[in-house]
């Protein structure tokens, strides 16, 4: 008989009809999961996935299909269909679809791969007892996994996709349900925000604003906090433990309280740092109510509630780096500086840079710091009910909340997200901790 | 045997969670034929209660009172609603929170004639529950601004505009700014905050959106910038050039300076006036005096009120029984334990003649002030107007900068954001 050649070294021999059989019992699975199964006499295995195919059969026959056509129509009666309920139930069905769907791909497989140890020779009937233990060997990643999962797609995956599909609605102060229905818009709402007049122009200033904050916020307290940290870890310096409690104690207060009690002290009339300033002879600065100050307050707000971690994270870097490098540097001649830039610098950030990317990104959605402050400042306008130090999420907070906006709430969720994604991404890789390098 | 035994718990947690579980279902609030579901927050439970017990002993209807916290009641309704779990009637707040639910269509409308709005309730009060010139509940409590005072340093409280003036000038005692000691202030209005100032632009002539015949607002019908407004502004600025009123203080710490004496006259609401009787300051209520115009005639002016009142859920059952209830909820002892547990003023004409209310002459003063005062326009295009105005209170009374463009451009931008909003 002729031997088909398998890849795989020592794989068992196939007879020659073996591929074609195999894939005509999974063409008879993928008709009715499990009927391939049940040719090749695997009863039980079989058995169940012809159930779980009757009882997917059932529930989409049901329930499903008006589910989905729910979600596509979103309604007809005011006060009888309520969108939005009609939106998570259509949301919910497509999501069991996918599951079927994997469910139905991998009987597939299955099928396709019993058919084909069934006729190697090497293969040796199980009895039921064995076959399970194997089966569940081999398959326990899938039923450990199974529960976290399914958590996973009720509580995240549900409630992200039903806000992506809010922004392709109207759903706004308008057309509220139950008493409206909603209607899908396709991209008006993202054209609206990046294109048309006013809302665009508000957009890009925002992002604007928003790039520069991301930056500054990240930036600045990062490279504050690993000079302290590079100080702190001179070996001259004497109570090295009172000077880290103190630069611990930013990170250690609760920074809604940090943020509250610092927004009165940059109050104008009777702030506290007006009255110091004010002993130096410096007129009442506007604080909180003029654009330029008011973001320089935040940013200093920043660098003094976002310090502490950089030094902590350097700190531990630089006592791990080891002391003969230095030792050579000096011997070598080299300034303070100079071992800074080319030694500690590049150790550092070899091991930071993931972390200081992902405070980046972190900065970009930074809403309480910029809320609790100037509550997104002194108001601009020219935006659409923005304020000069708003970034993207607290004037999305703004639309939605006060204006009932939802539907350019979630466009503009759903942009961030994209940024924010795309930029982790691309930077991630691009960062030598990701590629296995040795430490040169 | 340990496996048996852990198998065995397991199954007897389970099962209690889910006994558990089957009993919470036993009443959840819902509405159900027959009986009533009021739901209210928790400070109101125990009022409620007694009303429910009262109402089951005169009718024979079971009543039954659910509390919620965190949400307010649109907000919980909007989510009970439509799967069925909504109750029939809720404490619901007026004005825009009102708006909100009535444009999800969540509470049902009742009938002026019905509910005896004209004549059973204040003046200030009928607008409370209206939307679009339309009934949807009744009101239980209002709140208001008016000139608090303190009766140790103002004995009397002067009967014109141009008194208390004088008065004010008399008394300020600014110092230096904030340096100084042994200040004191005869005057304080927030100039900031143009839900305060407004009062004095109604007085002049202006006003937000414009009505028609059935209290339906237009938002087209823009007043902001009218030569009254226009007018009101500057003469707030000029209470501020002469000193008459301080610059550069907030709200609370304008409350803070009243609280603890410094301050004898401030422009606030009827919510903080438990807080200073607590603080033991002897306060006195009075309503805005008529405001000199300038060409010797005087204008009144008009403050916002707010407030809560009762309303039944459009998905109620038990619609004819839920406005008995209504009726119920609203006689003389109820608001007026309402008055002493939340400190909203009554607002059935008959409460307000109770001996009770009569003998607190704070109140007196708000009720002088209700008769001119209304709810904001509940219309969701007062979310335009806000942002505008609070930031044009910056440019003209801190930047000083010429009011009547400040006041143009503000106008423009809140037609251009409610073209925006329109979409």
């Amino acid at each position: 008989m002729r031997q088909k050649q398998i890849n795989a070294p020592g794989a068992a021999a196939l007879p020659s009809g073996a591929h074609s059989a195999a894939a005509a019992e999974a063409a008879c699975s993928a008709i009715f999961c499990g009927a391939g199964l049940l040719i090749q006499k695997r009863f039980l295995l079989g058995t169940v996935y012809a159930l779980v195919e009757a009882a997917a059969i059932a529930l989409f026959h049901f329930w499903g299909r008006d589910a989905i056509q729910g979600l596509i129509t979103l309604g007809h009666t005011p006060m009888q269909d309520h969108s939005l309920v009609l939106m998570v139930y259509g949301i919910l069905a497509a999501i069991i679809f996918a599951g079927y769907l994997i469910f139905w791909i991998c009987n597939i497989r299955a099928t396709y791969r019993s058919g084909l140890k069934l006729r190697s020779s090497t293969y040796r009937q199980e009895t039921t007892a064995e076959s399970l233990r194997t089966w569940s060997h081999g398959h326990a990643h899938v039923l450990f996994l199974a529960p976290g999962i399914i958590a996973i797609a009720a509580v995240v995956l549900l409630p992200l996709v039903f806000s992506i599909c809010l922004a392709f609605t109207d759903y706004d102060a308008g057309h509220q349900p139950p008493a409206h229905i909603l209607n899908w818009v396709g991209l008006e709402n993202y054209r609206d925000l990046l294109v048309l007049g006013q809302y665009a122009k508000t957009f890009f200033g925002i992002l604007g604003w928003t790039a520069v904050w991301s930056l500054c916020s990240s930036v600045l307290p990062y490279f504050l906090g690993i000079i302290l940290a590079v100080l702190l870890s001179n070996p001259h310096l004497r109570g090295r433990k009172f000077f880290k409690f103190i630069y611990i104690l930013p990170w250690a207060i609760p920074g809604y309280i940090t943020l509250l009690v610092l927004q009165s002290m940059f109050d104008t009339g009777y702030g506290f740092i007006n009255q110091i300033l004010g002993l130096f002879g410096i007129d009442n600065i506007r604080w909180l109510t003029s654009v330029g100050p008011a973001r320089c307050a935040l940013i200093l707000v920043s660098i003094w509630t976002g310090f502490s971690y950089p030094m902590m994270l350097s700190e531990n870097i630089i006592k791990n780096i080891p002391k003969d490098v230095y030792e050579a540097a000096t011997l070598d001649g080299a300034s303070s500086f100079r071992v800074f830039r080319s030694i500690t610098f590049p150790l550092l950030m070899n091991s930071i840079s993931p972390i200081f990317i992902m405070s980046v990104a972190g900065a970009f959605n930074n809403f309480n710091t910029i809320y609790l402050i100037t509550g997104g400042g002194p108001l601009n306008l020219d935006y659409q009910s923005a304020g000069s130090t708003d970034i993207l999420i607290t004037w999305l907070f703004k639309l939605t909340i006060t204006n009932n906006k939802y539907n350019y709430g979630a466009a503009i969720s759903t942009i961030l997200f994209i940024f924010i994604a795309a930029f982790s991404i691309i930077n991630l890789r691009k960062t030598r901790a990701f590629r296995e390098e040795e430490l040169a | 045997m340990k496996k048996v035994l852990s198998v065995i718990l397991l199954a007897a947690m389970l099962c209690a969670i889910c006994l558990m579980g089957a009993g919470c279902s036993k009443n959840d609030g819902s509405s159900k034929k027959g009986q009533l579901s009021v739901w209210v927050g928790e400070d109101l439970e125990e009022l409620f209660t007694k009303m429910a017990k009262d109402y089951a002993q005169e009718t024979g209807v079971p009543v039954h009172v659910f509390t919620y916290t965190g949400l307010t009641a649109s907000d919980k309704l909007a989510l009970d609603g439509p799967f069925g779990k909504g109750g029939d009637i809720y404490v619901q707040g007026g004005g825009g929170d009102l708006a909100k639910a009535v444009e999800q269509g969540l509470f049902l409308e009742l009938s002026k004639e019905e509910t005896q709005l004209e004549t059973k309730y204040i003046g200030g009060s009928q607008q409370l529950m209206q939307y679009q010139g339309k009934l949807y509940g009744v009101p239980l409590g209002i709140e208001t601004t008016a000139l608090l005072y303190n009766k140790d340093l103002l004995p009397e409280f002067p009967e014109t505009w141009e008194d208390l003036i004088a008065f004010a000038r008399d008394y300020n005692n600014f110092g230096e700014g904030i340096k100084s000691k042994n200040q004191t202030f005869g005057l304080l209005i927030d100039y900031t905050n143009p839900y305060y100032t407004w009062a004095f632009n109604e007085a002049f002539g202006g006003y937000i959106f414009g009505q028609d015949e059935n209290g339906a607002y237009d938002p087209t019908d823009l007043g902001i910038a009218n030569d009254g407004s226009i007018a009101a502004c500057g003469f707030i600025k000029n209470l501020l050039d002469e000193k008459t009123i301080p610059a550069d203080m907030t709200i609370t710490l304008m409350q803070s300076k009243f609280q603890s004496g410094k301050a004898a006259v401030i422009l606030d609401g009827s919510w903080d006036l438990g807080n200073f009787r607590r603080a033991g300051i002897n306060v006195g209520v009075a309503p805005i005096p008529e405001i000199p115009l300038g060409n010797g005639e005087y204008g009144t002016p008009i403050t916002f009120c707010g407030g809560y009142g009762l309303a039944i859920s459009s998905f109620s059952l038990n619609q004819e029984e839920s406005k008995k209830f209504l009726e119920f909820a609203t006689r003389d002892e109820y608001i007026i334990e309402y008055y002493e547990i939340t400190g909203r003023i009554p607002s059935t004409v008959s409460s307000s003649t109770n001996e009770k209310i009569l003998a607190d002459d704070c109140l007196k003063g708000f009720y002088a002030q209700l008769e001119n005062s209304y709810p904001q326009p509940a219309i969701n295009e007062l979310n335009a107007v806000w942002d505008p105005l609070t930031a044009s209170t910056t440019s003209i009374y801190v930047n000083g900068e010429d009011i009547a463009a400040t006041m143009k451009k503000v106008a423009e931008d809140i037609k251009a954001n409610i073209e925006l909003l329109k979409k």
